[in-house]
């Protein structure tokens, strides 16, 4: 029983000291953002990185999204609420704006993107080169913290607005082409419901989100020890810390918007 | 002569094992000093904290008349600049091509141009005996290798101390008895103090102006590689013959 209390409290502080260390890390990257000298070759290479190559996966996941939300709504639904299918092009388009393309693009990058840089930044940790930038008078939150969450926070917003036009599209072709709902009625539904807000608070969110996966990704590379294994624990930590980060904040996240109107 | 390096009462633990148990020791400007000792004796710890990237759980280090735990953040990057660290597997940055490792801190840290940066990294090259290796990837190059790039990079910026960990350890000896004279010529040529951990006897015999031997988290041994040689001290006597038998285990 005793070793049961022990264990618990074991995990308790370390959960603490991860938090803890977490925002200590993160506070730093953001002040780093302003330091010199900057290394703008290293943002342009993340920026292609978390960006450019993330765009297949967005595209192509939120094109069947989208199609799988047009064939729910119009098949099952019509059978229970007749005339929904009218309602399609505001339904999926709503839905992919304020939550389905924001939340899932960012699982999905956070999969792509964060395993990826933690295993990096993870294998440079267990290969000594954080010590040896250290060495150089380099600052590894400076170096590589930074224009990784820069390039998150830039590029993910991007990704997710391809995501929610590509998502909207894939909803009007199952529309037009199982429910015969011409483009131009699919089209006046979306923009009858959606509106600028909508639109700023998904892509918002999806700042958010990016700044997540990027920090999250980063801190367990920093932390990883122990060669291969310890690189291998590093990216799951990573990835499974910010899928959860993501749905968790997403909540909050959606609450303080709303109290702002958004 | 005036000591460049002191190390004083510097102790070190991890967790209960006692690493470094209140050390002292001294390095000249200008010299050599080998840190010699079994595996995992502690030698790389001392190294790391030379070089801040341990703290010392007490004592203080004083490199060029500043204790290095006291610097702030700005002095801490002044006085990096002016030391070159070479780390047992090199550690090069594997995304970066050789020409970017060592042009790593002029980019950084110079207003070179790109044509000087150029330059300077083909003279470094040169002198670790990799011209014509720039564009080449640190993963296609061999152990070896990797630490010469890393011996350009540390010397890059032309500091005024060098550490080295084991800089011959996994390089055949030709290879290591090149190290060692590029060690020489540094030191003859710019005046580099350099301080090396190494349990490769044949080079602490070959460039030692000094030796300083770590056993059970003290030093053992303190003097010239002649007196290493003629030291009665079993444990000295032991390592330097590299006997399996007598008062040092071998685990």
């Amino acid at each position: 029983m005793m070793r049961v209390f022990l264990r618990l409290g074991e995990g308790t502080l370390n959960l603490l000291e991860t938090i803890g260390a977490f925002s200590i890390f993160s506070m730093q990257t953001i002040k780093w953002i302003f330091a010199t000298p900057f290394d703008f070759r290293s943002l342009l290479s993340q920026l292609n990185e978390v960006g450019v190559k993330s765009i297949p996966v967005g595209v192509v996941s939120s094109f069947f999204v989208g199609m799988v939300m047009g064939l729910q709504f119009g098949g099952p639904l019509e059978k229970y609420m007749e005339g929904i299918t009218s309602f399609l092009g505001g339904g999926i388009s709503l839905a992919m704006v304020r939550e389905l393309a924001p939340v899932l693009t960012s699982i999905l990058l956070a999969g792509r993107v964060g395993s990826a840089m933690a295993a990096e930044v993870g294998t440079m940790k267990v290969t000594e080169q954080i010590d040896a930038l250290t060495t150089l008078a380099t600052n590894p939150i400076h170096y590589l913290s930074v224009p990784r969450f820069l390039a998150a926070i830039m590029t993910i917003p991007m990704v997710v607005t391809l995501a929610i036009l590509v998502g909207t599209f894939g909803g009007a072709i199952i529309s037009l082409l199982m429910f015969n709902i011409p483009l131009n009625q699919y089209l006046e539904s979306a923009q009858s419901y959606v509106d600028l807000t909508d639109l700023l608070s998904g892509i918002s969110k999806s700042i958010f989100f990016g700044a997540e996966i990027s920090l999250m990704a980063t801190f367990m590379g920093f932390r990883a020890t122990g060669g291969a294994k310890g690189v291998g624990n590093a990216t799951v930590s990573a990835v499974v810390n910010s899928i959860m980060m993501i749905i968790v904040s997403d909540y909050f996240i959606s609450y303080l918007f709303q109290l702002a109107g958004l | 002569m005036k000591p460049m390096i002191s190390v004083k009462n510097l102790s070190k633990k991890f967790k209960d094992q006692v690493v470094l148990d209140n050390i002292n020791l001294e390095i000249n400007e200008g010299e050599i000093m080998y840190v010699i000792g079994k595996s995992g004796s502690g030698k790389s710890v001392l190294l790391k904290n030379m070089v801040k990237l341990l703290t010392p759980d007490e004592g203080e280090i004083i490199i060029d008349d500043n204790n290095i735990f006291s610097l702030n953040d700005i002095e801490l990057n002044e006085f990096r600049k002016k030391t070159g660290v070479l780390f047992q597997m090199a550690a090069l940055f594997d995304s970066l091509s050789v020409f970017e490792n060592v042009a790593f801190s002029l980019r950084r840290f110079t207003k070179h141009s790109n044509s000087q940066i150029a330059d300077i990294v083909h003279e470094k090259l040169s002198l670790v005996g990799l011209k014509g290796y720039a564009d080449r990837r640190p993963a296609s190059l061999s152990i070896g290798m990797q630490k010469r790039v890393g011996l350009a990079r540390a010397i890059a910026l032309n500091p005024e101390i060098i550490f080295c960990d084991e800089p011959t350890t996994g390089v055949d000896p030709l290879l290591g008895a090149a190290v060692d004279d590029l060690i020489v010529k540094l030191n003859k040529e710019l005046s580099v103090t350099v301080m090396v951990i190494s349990h490769d006897m044949s080079s602490v015999f070959r460039v030692a102006h000094r030796v300083a031997m770590l056993y059970n988290g003290k030093f053992e041994f303190t003097g010239s590689a002649e007196e290493l040689q003629k030291s009665d001290n079993p444990v000295v006597k032991q390592f330097v013959a590299g006997s399996a038998s007598g008062p040092m285990s071998i685990i």
